[in-house]
């Protein structure tokens, strides 16, 4: 089990992502000025809503990074840039929803408030080995998944169980492409693995 | 035409930098965007009369350049009783400071500050809301040639709100004539146009809108229609065109609201349109004699009864959440609660100096015997109020016998529960369940609800009585005269003698709005104290002492 760091990426894959990102990144800063509500809680609430979007072809595509160069970089880009998104999301919702990292405990209370916190610093880690140590090797491999699986349940959990109403399509969206993108993986390697070449 | 492989890669290549360039270029400006926005709103914390009077309480309704121009482009909305029934302001009752300098300025009670409607969301341009004064001040005047006294305190004699709200929506929603010949399945253009309202502002200041005023009023044009519209399948569609002071159209008329009309639709989602629940404008002088607020005494804590007060006018959770309006709603129930009514002695010092030390006593006498228990009285040295042993008790309405309606309108057990679960806990208004009634439990037990006790310091300003506004002078009050079946409200001149509002016998063009007590929800009967009217044991000389008395409150 080796990691495929990304590597030559080319300007279409990185104007594919950064266009999306910054699409979804202005419509939900933006968005929320449209409504009626609290305007720092839209932006919180549109934050979460597009680092899920931007993270549902980084987890699909990760599975299979190995098969080439351009599905790693790309798994990777969607990946990088759905953490720019989500610290947009965690700026607001720290800073401007809770007034600090103090009160967001006090708040959410230990144990949702210390997951966000571990998740901001483990994916951020995550990110910056992606782009500077390159590393291929299969403890860099497990790190990656770990980060990713720990990632998904965050995120499926909250979508999912811990909030209501349309947020929770696009979590069921988000663990059903997911789940699907894995297990074609392996359906497809074990397909790969019996197939024997006639020479 | 073919296009080399080389050309294409270039012209790619360009449009791919050039997508990215645009979409950086795009989030550095939304970055600068946010960044000028939070510049726009700088919470201002005002003194506590200050906040009364001009802090915003959440309220914010259209642009300040929308309401400077509004009532010259609807003149049949705005002026339903004929241009020489005078502007706007004077027709739906609104104040004046009476200054010179504020010749053609907003009235009291219209706070302007930099949040947008609902969200409260900062705006670079000012929008136009409410205070406490709009409701809470009024302009005492005996006659037509009286400049009158302006008083921080008592409820509006004159303000008509709801029949102002109905010209407003239906300005909102007014279109343009249907052309002859045009389209019948095509509705015609809106009247209200950032077109038109440009023009019309331009003409009135001299000034052109700027762009940021052009893009804010575009946007809230929008969004009020839009919202305006969403609800007339529940609310229906306002009359407007010279109706809407009407009493069949706004039945609340000048001096009462129908507040559970606007937080049954806003807290439970429901139309509000069949209850008949009309209660006077609060005087708010000395709140902190109150242990109980609202005519019935459901609201304990001050601040729930104004962040509700404030609700019930247009604010919404999100924006009574700012620090500034949480402050202005805070600051100003403080400046209710230490604010003095002013002595009968002092306003009206002629009819003041013929009242009789003898029979004021006499009055004192049966003040004491009859309502000092439940209302209390002023102390004999200082003057300082001192609540009864039954002030702030709620007495059942099958007791009092007044207007019923209040306390047994539709929804009214599950509005308390509903207004709890509003406020979460992390709000600024979050209010204990204990404080508001009815309590878990109670919510169908019709016969402990009623009217509330209340002080009677400043009785004289109170008027017109009892919860609904039904009886417009205390000597109807307490039956020295026979309580009037049918009067006029408007902007009515004081009464000194009689101690309230005079009516006309027929409508004016001062007093338009016909105040019938066999229309439901204005009955006048009940609190029959000390005697009713009938009652073979009722002395006329005693109760013209008390009613001496009771101006001396």
């Amino acid at each position: 089990m080796r990691t495929k760091p990304p590597a030559d990426i080319t300007l279409p894959q990185f104007t594919l992502v950064f266009v999306i990102f910054g699409v979804l990144a202005i419509f939900a800063l933006l968005w929320p000025e449209t409504t009626q509500q609290d305007l720092a809680l839209g932006r919180t609430r549109a934050t979460i809503w597009v680092t899920s979007v931007m993270l549902i072809p980084a987890f699909v595509l990760f599975p299979y990074r190995t098969l080439s160069p351009g599905v790693a970089n790309l798994a990777h880009l969607f990946w990088t840039f759905a953490y720019l998104l989500f610290l947009i999301h965690a700026y607001w919702a720290v800073f401007i929803i809770f007034g600090g990292v103090g009160n967001t405990f006090r708040q959410m209370g230990a144990l949702i408030a210390g997951v966000n916190f571990l998740l901001v610093l483990w994916w951020g880690l995550d990110v910056i080995l992606l782009w500077t140590m390159q590393a291929t090797s299969p403890a860099a491999a497990r790190f990656q998944i770990a980060t990713r699986t720990f990632t998904f349940l965050v995120f499926a959990i909250t979508l999912i169980v811990l909030r209501g109403g349309p947020v929770r399509t696009l979590g069921i969206a988000l663990t059903v492409a997911t789940v699907l993108a894995v297990v074609i993986r392996f359906w497809v390697r074990d397909r790969d693995a019996e197939y024997v070449p006639v020479a | 035409m073919s296009i080399s492989r080389d050309r294409l890669y270039r012209v790619s290549h360009a449009a791919l930098i050039g997508a990215n360039l645009l979409v950086f270029v795009a989030l550095l400006a939304t970055a600068i965007f946010i960044h000028l926005e939070n510049g726009w709103a700088k919470p201002v914390f005002r003194a506590s009369e200050e906040a009364f009077v001009h802090g915003t309480i959440g309220t914010e309704l259209m642009p300040l350049a929308v309401a400077q121009v509004l009532p010259d482009l609807f003149p049949e909305d705005f002026q339903p009783g004929g241009p020489q029934a005078g502007d706007w302001i004077a027709q739906f009752g609104f104040q004046r400071t009476g200054e010179a300098a504020d010749k053609g300025a907003l009235p009291i009670g219209f706070a302007v500050s930099h949040y947008r409607p609902g969200s409260g969301a900062a705006s670079p341009v000012p929008f136009v809301g409410f205070s406490c004064a709009l409701c809470h001040t009024t302009r005492i005047r005996e006659t037509a040639d009286d400049p009158g006294r302006l008083l921080y305190g008592p409820g509006s004699v004159s303000l008509n709100l709801f029949a102002w709200l109905d010209a407003f929506q239906s300005a909102i929603l007014a279109r343009e004539p249907a052309a002859p010949g045009g389209a019948a399945s095509r509705e015609p253009p809106y009247r209200l146009t950032l077109t038109t309202i440009s023009k019309a502002y331009a003409a009135k200041t001299g000034r052109e809108l700027g762009i940021a005023e052009r893009i804010m009023i575009w946007a809230w044009l929008r969004e009020i229609r839009g919202r305006i519209q969403a609800g007339l399948p529940r609310f229906d569609a306002p009359f407007g065109d010279g109706r809407s002071r009407d009493p069949a159209v706004a039945p609340t008329g000048p001096t009462r609201t129908q507040p559970f009309r606007t937080l049954v639709r806003t807290v439970l989602d429901r139309p509000g349109n069949d209850m008949p629940v009309y209660t006077k404008i609060a005087t708010v002088y000395s709140e902190d004699l109150r242990r109980r607020a609202q005519f019935d005494g459901t609201i304990a804590d001050l601040y729930a009864r104004s962040s509700l007060a404030a609700l019930a006018a247009g604010a919404t959770i999100t924006n009574m959440a700012l620090p500034e309006i949480a402050h202005n709603i805070r600051s100003a129930s403080d400046f209710t609660s230490t604010l003095r009514p002013p002595r009968y002695r002092d306003m009206f010092v002629s009819a003041a100096a013929g009242l009789d030390p003898a029979r004021l006593e006499r009055g004192h006498a049966v003040y004491r015997q009859y309502c000092t228990a439940c209302h209390g009285d002023r102390e004999a040295v200082g003057g300082a109020w001192k609540n009864g042993p039954q002030t702030g008790e709620v007495v059942p309405f099958a007791t009092i016998g007044t207007d019923p309606e209040r306390v047994l309108f539709r929804h009214y057990d599950e509005l308390a529960e509903r207004m709890f679960e509003l406020f979460p806990a992390s709000h600024p208004f979050h209010f204990p369940r204990e404080d508001i009634w009815p309590q878990p439990g109670e919510e169908q037990n019709v016969a402990i609800r009623g009217y509330v006790n209340a002080p009677l310091d400043g009785m004289f300003l109170r008027a017109p009585y009892l919860h609904n506004g039904s009886v417009l002078t205390l000597a109807e009050l307490i039956n020295l005269k026979k309580r009037r079946d049918v009067f006029y409200r408007g902007d009515n001149f004081y009464d000194p003698e009689d101690v309230g509002f005079r009516s006309p016998d027929e409508a004016d063009t001062r007093n338009y709005f016909r105040f019938d007590t066999s229309v439901r929800g204005n009955s006048n009967r009940g609190h029959d104290y000390p005697w009713a009217y009938d009652d073979p044991a009722r002395n006329t000389d005693d109760l013209a002492a008390l009613l001496d008395y009771l101006k001396s409150l």
